[in-house]
């Protein structure tokens, strides 16, 4: 299957259309290919979630391939980390490069990106810290840098507890964090293989409240990031998605989910999301975990 | 008093993991004092705190303590660490004290309408009984006996036994802090 990513700026539902265009890549044994075609740019949250496809396929035994046309898209993929995260056993052509350019670049240099992987166990404190380095570095100077600050590191370390509250034992995952100040905007992602956010909170709040059953996806979306919703029958639960979404808000973010089959694209209207302005792609190909990224206005 | 850096690994608290052993070490500080009622928590050197570490610690622990102990916070760094832990305890409609040099307020849940008269009353006073609450907002003093319990039993105020007057036993309603 060849599954060609070409365009400028590529979001994580472009490479989400150029994969549903070409069929089920999980379907098969027939190897994937991934294209990135030449002058390609690729925004942040579409680098992770072709990361997360091409880890969750050859996880599969699935043989991947990505083919670079030419150094742009991969020279900033080798930038952010990208290769470091990537299943070794992933063909890269060109040859993936020998030192990553995360290494090379390392520190002042790396600059605006930051990209972390997420394991069981780890301390999420260090990795936070990490991504707050990049914070800093990146968005120091603004004038609400505190406020600012508060916001990312709030949504990063709420979204990374999901991925461990969520994705289950073993659910691994990444989180990353890009600013562009060209077009003044900044993007958070966290990323996760786990069992997924509907597959963990549906049953439990079905069998509490069975009206639940009759509630659409993206409506229960809405809901846990509007109000909260936790699978726990405990009111002290479920802030975190919702407390992300009022950091983000204040930001003007966009946010989008891409859960096992379908994604959502959710706009704020006023100080809320709401299910009207919903964007819904459905019957996508499965992708195991939760896959969640603002992107926040800075101006 | 409660440090409460002095309880955490880092400065920084995120997430309900590192909340956890933050909450049974506060716990533990509470039962160490039994006699002791009010609690001054110190946020100093605390750099952040995102919703679930609030939620699982000072959060958690006033409601765990309501109506039997009271907690108020102070040498709060940022308004951003307030914000969260005011999130955290809106969630679960729980009142948390801050004194510090603007004075005495509640965060997080809000008391009704109604009783909000004999909370401030109470709070200026530092402590009050019905009958005086109920000459202060001028309403019956069933009425006002009521409003306090309803605000104790929230957890907005502290209240312990006292000999009224007439020899009965009548409730002294305290302001935590």
């Amino acid at each position: 299957m060849l599954i060609r990513l070409w365009g400028n700026w590529l979001r994580a539902s472009d490479v989400d259309r150029a994969v549903r265009s070409r069929g089920n890549p999980f379907a098969s044994p027939a190897p994937v290919t991934f294209q990135v075609t030449s002058g390609t740019k690729m925004l942040l949250d579409a680098c992770v979630r072709l990361l997360a496809y091409s880890n969750q396929i050859i996880a599969e035994g699935i043989p991947v391939r990505l083919v670079f046309e030419d150094g742009l898209a991969m020279g900033y993929l080798d930038r952010m980390g990208f290769f470091d995260h990537l299943t070794p056993e992933v063909e890269v052509s060109p040859d993936r490069p020998v030192v990553s350019g995360a290494y090379v670049f390392g520190g002042n240099n790396r600059g605006l990106v930051e990209i972390c992987a997420i394991r069981p166990g780890m301390d999420a404190h260090d990795l936070i810290s990490k991504l707050k380095e990049t914070i800093g570095a990146t968005c120091g100077a603004r004038t609400d840098f505190p406020q600012f600050e508060d916001a990312m590191t709030t949504i990063l370390s709420e979204l990374i507890e999901n991925v461990y509250l969520h994705g289950g034992d073993g659910a691994t995952g990444h989180a990353a964090f890009q600013s562009y100040p060209a077009s003044n905007k900044a993007r958070v992602v966290v990323s996760d293989n786990g069992r997924g956010l509907m597959q963990t909170i549906r049953p439990p709040l079905e069998d509490r409240d069975p009206s639940y059953r009759h509630v659409r996806d993206v409506d229960l979306l809405v809901e846990m990031f509007r109000d909260g919703l936790s699978r726990f029958d405990d009111p002290s639960h479920g802030n975190g998605l919702k407390g992300c979404a009022t950091k983000a808000i204040r930001y003007r973010a966009t946010l989008d989910v891409r859960l096992r089959s379908q994604a959502v694209t959710l706009v704020p209207s006023g100080e809320a999301y709401i299910p009207n302005t919903a964007i819904l792609s459905s019957e996508l190909p499965k992708l195991a975990g939760t896959h969640i990224a603002f992107e926040l206005s800075l101006v | 008093m409660i440090v409460l850096r002095d309880m955490m690994p880092k400065s920084e608290g995120w997430g309900r993991e590192m909340g956890r052993p933050v909450f049974s070490k506060l716990v533990e500080h509470v039962e160490r004092n039994p006699d002791q009622t009010i609690f001054p928590i110190s946020f100093k050197g605390v750099k952040q705190v995102d919703y679930s570490f609030a939620s699982e610690t000072v959060v958690q622990l006033a409601r765990r303590y309501k109506g039997e102990k009271g907690f108020y916070l102070f040498e709060i760094a940022t308004p951003y660490i307030e914000e969260n832990v005011d999130a955290a305890a809106r969630r679960v409609e729980q009142p948390l004290v801050i004194a510090d040099a603007k004075g005495h307020r509640f965060i997080g849940s809000e008391p009704s309408a109604g009783s909000k008269a004999a909370l401030d009353f109470v709070v200026a006073r530092s402590h009050a009984r019905a009958a005086e609450i109920a000459d202060a907002i001028h309403v019956t003093v069933a009425n006002a006996s009521m409003k306090l319990k309803q605000l104790w039993s929230s957890g907005f105020l502290l209240r312990r036994e006292s000999v009224a007057d007439t020899g009965g036993v009548e409730f002294v309603y305290q302001r935590i802090a």
